[in-house]
């Protein structure tokens, strides 16, 4: 018989049904003046998250530039969170990165979030990967992409990660917009990647 | 909290014979999100695009971070008639690249916004990473892509999928 990844085929018993690995958890919208859209209650029953998002920021200063930042647990302890990015403006490619002390107990994902004073219906994406977010005995890592263009305006597109320097497991996110809000068209969709 | 399974296969196409475009038409907008994942090997130097909608306007533009194993560099792309997988153009190559795409709230009603990635290392003899945002100034829903080269032929063998995904 031929080895199917590795195993016999005739190796494989039981009667565990095969399920869809990436499952969607939730999904939060932005109101506007929300200070934070939250993920709560987070089952531990998953290997991994995943946040996708397709944001804009909303403020009432006509801002060009808004933030997207990320907090865990509630966890406001600025030692706990450090990231660290590589980032194209469209000119320039640098690095850059981070102590939760400058971001007030959370991390910035995105600092070129289109806000209220960028082009009208501008949006901007990302994925962020959160790994064995559930371990007792490990730190958690959390890396993504994140990016807007803008046509004639400068847009970004950065990778990241971001540590969260705590053994707790993750039951909650909150996504914070800087500096108000983000739009009612924005959306975080969190799915959760079972493990074998 | 409501879970349920949300990555789907929606079609995958392979070159029986090289091609110099690949099309996926008739796309459903139940999905949030639609992720596609190409590998191909090029006939030659030549970039990659991404075309929504059937749509050769100048609405697109894009961001660009690259490295080539060497330095790392950003540019930019606007008024396009598409995007590009690989803005920086590449030396050819025998060896595929992968590239995907994952296209956000296609079926919304804001401007569409996709990040797109294109791999492809050749152990030492000319290598790119190419990370890219790309953005098409339409408020209509996509549901139709086109995977096309600034000239010659995708090889035989490549192979193009569309998943969609599907928040709660």
């Amino acid at each position: 018989m031929t080895p199917i990844l590795g195993i016999m085929a005739s190796s494989i018993s039981g009667s565990k049904a095969i399920t869809g690995a990436f499952e969607s958890i939730a999904t939060v919208t932005g109101t506007g003046t929300a200070a934070s859209l939250d993920f709560s209650s987070i089952p531990s029953t998953y290997k991994h998250l995943q946040i996708r998002y397709c944001i804009r920021g909303y403020d009432t200063t006509s801002r060009t530039y808004d933030d997207l930042r990320i907090r865990f647990n509630n966890d406001t302890t600025n030692a706990n969170y450090y990231g660290h990015y590589l980032i194209g403006n469209g000119v320039t490619a640098y690095a850059d990165s981070l102590a939760g002390v400058s971001v007030g107990g959370a991390m910035i994902i995105d600092a070129y979030l289109p806000g209220a004073g960028a082009a009208a219906n501008i949006m901007a994406v990302g994925i962020i990967d959160i790994l064995d977010y559930a371990s007792t005995t490990k730190n958690k890592t959390t890396r993504f992409i994140s990016g807007n263009d803008r046509n004639s305006a400068e847009g970004s597109i950065r990778l990241g990660s971001v540590g969260y320097f705590s053994t707790t497991a993750i039951t909650s996110i909150q996504l914070l917009p800087d500096p108000t809000g983000f739009t009612t068209t924005s959306t975080f969709a969190l799915y959760g990647i079972k493990g074998a | 909290m409501a879970a349920g399974a949300t990555y789907e296969p929606i079609a995958t196409q392979t070159l029986a014979s090289a091609a110099a475009s690949i099309t996926f038409s008739s796309i459903a907008a139940t999905y949030t999100d639609l992720r596609l994942a190409v590998t191909s090997v090029p006939s030659g130097v030549i970039q990659y695009g991404l075309r929504f909608n059937n749509d050769s306007s100048a609405l697109y533009s894009l961001t660009e971070l690259a490295g080539n194993g060497a330095s790392a560099a950003s540019d930019r792309d606007v008024n396009d008639s598409n995007l590009w997988f690989n803005y920086f153009t590449p030396s050819g190559s025998t060896i595929p690249a992968f590239m995907t795409a994952d296209i956000f709230s296609y079926a919304g009603s804001t401007f569409k916004t996709t990040l797109l990635t294109w791999s492809n290392d050749r152990n030492g003899a000319g290598n790119l990473v190419n990370y890219t945002v790309g953005l098409y100034r339409s408020t209509s829903a996509i549901n139709r892509l086109d995977i096309i080269l600034t000239s010659g032929t995708m090889g035989a063998g490549t192979t193009a999928t569309l998943y969609g995904l599907k928040a709660a």
